[in-house]
């Protein structure tokens, strides 16, 4: 148990040292593997185990036994039992028991102006019943539907709090979580469950004044949902971000960016920093993402490593770039090699985390020797 | 829509007299914790 503690104190240090901006011991190991990754790889029935998520545990601790980190590494957001009770459109299951989402809109054009004249009733009585039919339903039922599917949110995630706190003793993983909250950019908000891509990709173009003011009307609750009790820059609020990549830089600078920097901004003077998953390609965003605030941890899914790490990497912390991709169709030694071009390109200096370009989804999506291989090499040859 | 369900509870207390009672503070700060469970779950719900 001491060594386990002394191992949890030398991974605070690591990730703290990268976070204050000082050269860490090693590079810090960061992974991100599903709950239906973890029920995969422990050979259960992922259909079966969205519903009887006590056995996560099992599952969970087959992936921290076999898989290298430095800290907690199962990443979970969303639970079957609150969908199926409120009878989702948004999050529907598949045949193999993973969580899709369908392009729906939860929100008409013709109602853009109650959401900006009040966003926060037009979720609840207007976007909700929507995208969930079973609270279209006379009150009492609607209340009733609504108490059920609180309950199971809650109850999961309390035996998923319980969970990661017996295995980061039992792992001896960092104490920090790494994960401190979670929230959208105000504009990724409006599209994503509102819009939908294909709405908001017409509504960019027809009517992009509506489109700013609903980003302005959202970021207030963006930075409520974002901002935990105890605000620290050692567990970041993670907020994917989505629509820049396929908007133009014009509409990105006038309809995404002042909104998206606010809310990092108004976190940030709060004390909470924000882990930015710069989904996609941003390397024609590159600088702007240099006027987001110091403790702003970005995560890059592609991109040239050298132009982030020359623009950004000396301000923020990097994480990413490793492609996923490579373990699942490369061969061991492939892998390797570009562990180290990358930790050739992005360890100098600090303000660096391994990490993969992706959330790491199913456990056929990756070779796992391969992955296996990655992590020990990280875990005993990235020191400075 | 006459309802603000995001700024009703804060108002209520902060403006309303009976905060004086010795008990209040306590009594909000515990119904304030159920308040923001609620607004995470819906907003949880919209993400």
């Amino acid at each position: 148990m001491t060594d386990l503690k002394a191992l949890s104190a030398e991974r605070d240090q690591l990730f703290k040292d990268v976070i204050d901006g000082k050269i860490p011991q090693r590079v810090p190991v960061e992974t991100f593997f599903t709950n239906e990754f973890a029920v995969q790889y422990a050979g259960m029935d992922l259909m079966e185990t969205q519903w009887e998520t006590h056995r996560y545990e099992q599952a969970f601790n087959r992936v921290c036994q076999d898989f290298y980190s430095d800290s907690y590494p199962i990443f979970t957001l969303r639970f079957a039992p609150v969908y199926q009770l409120l009878g989702a459109r948004n999050w529907k299951m598949g045949s193999n028991g993973f969580l899709q989402h369908p392009e729906v809109e939860g929100m008409t054009v013709e109602e853009y102006e109650d959401f900006i004249a009040s966003p926060y009733d037009t979720l609840v009585e207007t976007v909700l019943p929507r995208l969930y039919p079973e609270l279209m339903a006379e009150p009492s039922k609607r209340a009733m539907t609504l108490s059920k599917a609180f309950k199971a949110w809650f109850d999961e995630r309390k035996n998923l709090a319980r969970i990661s706190s017996q295995l980061t003793v039992k792992y001896g993983y960092t104490t920090f979580p790494l994960i401190g909250g979670f929230n959208s950019a105000p504009m990724d908000f409006v599209a994503d469950q509102l819009r939908g891509f294909k709405g908001i990709s017409i509504d960019i173009r027809r009517m992009p004044e509506k489109v700013a003011a609903a980003a302005e009307s959202a970021l207030p609750l963006m930075v409520r949902m974002g901002m935990p009790k105890f605000p620290s820059k050692y567990s970041p609020t993670l907020m994917p971000l989505h629509m820049p990549p396929f908007m133009r830089e014009t509409d990105f600078e006038k309809l995404y960016w002042p909104t998206f920097k606010k809310l990092v901004e108004t976190l940030n003077e709060a004390g909470q920093a924000c882990l930015i998953f710069a989904e996609q390609d941003w390397t024609r965003y590159v600088d702007y993402l240099n006027e987001l605030p110091e403790t702003t941890q970005i995560l890059v899914e592609s991109g040239d490593p050298k132009i982030f790490k020359e623009k950004v990497g000396k301000k923020h912390v990097l994480m990413g770039f490793y492609p996923t991709m490579l373990i699942k169709t490369g061969t061991k030694l492939q892998c390797i090699d570009k562990v180290k071009e990358l930790l050739d390109i992005l360890a100098p200096g600090g303000k660096y985390i391994f990490s993969f370009d992706k959330i790491l989804l199913t456990a056929d999506s990756i070779n796992i020797k391969n992955m296996q291989a990655v992590l020990e090499y990280v875990a005993t040859n990235a020191n400075y | 829509m006459e309802t603000n369900y995001f700024t009703a509870w804060d108002h209520d207390l902060a403006e309303q007299p009976e905060i004086q009672d010795p008990y209040a503070s306590v009594i909000a700060s515990r119904l304030q914790d159920y308040e923001e469970m609620m607004f995470q779950f819906i907003m949880n719900l919209c993400v």
